[in-house]
């Protein structure tokens, strides 16, 4: 009984992109090298990650030093882009959406 | 020669190598083509962006522009009338609004497949080989005819 409720798979994930191919059409997180993240809707994606986000919201985090205290100071600026192609080569994580939220 | 016409055949007339077409087909360098003639912004690992027509984009996702012109990170405006990205300095391309990404594939996948039919030009030693091709066949079907007949 326990065997069967293993053998049925939730979802068919045989390789890692087949993740990525499970968050079509919804909005994921993508961590991107240079302290850059994207949220947005995937589109499409290809082997090289490269993907197209739709309603993308890109946060841009700079470290400063602030000159009195010496203490680093996060700052991060954000901006909204309709459609997005983003390069794979500067993509590090793409996390699926949150099924809780 | 057939390379010379392969090369020279409608809108895959820059396709230089089948790899290049299986770039096109398999990977998403086909929806930046797609973009070819249409203005939109660039922005590069440098933080510098630009901004102008996409001109031309091979398989590798390298992108000639026109008209460009070209914001570094502080700001600062700069014009070019001819600009070349090389592929790895590509971060994000922006894609134009109110554009679907699926009919843009679709739409240029058709483009990429379309293959205009060539015309062969039409030479008297090709009509004297029909013609005496038609000859032969008919001379073989007048002998044995009456063959047929008799049986």
């Amino acid at each position: 009984m326990a065997d069967d409720l293993e053998n049925i798979p939730a979802v068919t994930v045989k390789e890692p992109l087949d993740l990525v191919r499970l968050s079509l059409d919804e909005r994921i997180y993508v961590k991107m090298r240079n302290d850059r993240e994207i949220r947005g809707r995937l589109h499409a994606y290809d082997q090289h990650m490269n993907m197209i986000l739709s309603d993308a919201e890109e946060t841009i985090t700079t470290v400063e030093i602030d000159e009195e205290t010496y203490e680093e100071v996060y700052r991060t600026t954000k901006r909204n882009i309709p459609m997005l192609f983003v390069r794979g080569d500067g993509v590090i994580l793409v996390s699926p959406p949150m099924r809780t939220s | 020669m057939s390379r010379m016409e392969s090369v020279e055949q409608g809108d895959s007339k820059f396709i230089t190598s089948g790899k290049e077409k299986f770039l096109y087909y398999n990977t998403l360098a086909i929806i930046v083509k797609a973009l070819e003639g249409s203005y939109t912004l660039i922005d590069l690992r440098n933080e510098n962006t630009v901004s102008g027509k996409i001109a031309r984009v091979d398989g590798w996702m390298n992108i000639e522009m026109e008209d460009v012109v070209f914001y570094d990170s502080r700001g600062t405006k700069h014009g070019f009338s001819q600009f070349f990205v090389c592929k790895r300095n590509i971060r994000y391309v922006h894609i134009p609004k109110g554009i679907s990404t699926t009919d843009l594939i679709e739409k240029q996948l058709n483009k990429l497949s379309h293959r205009p039919k060539h015309k062969k030009p039409h030479t008297f030693k090709k009509s004297r080989a029909n013609r005496y091709q038609q000859e032969t066949v008919n001379s073989l079907f007048s002998v044995r005819a009456p063959k047929q007949t008799a049986n």
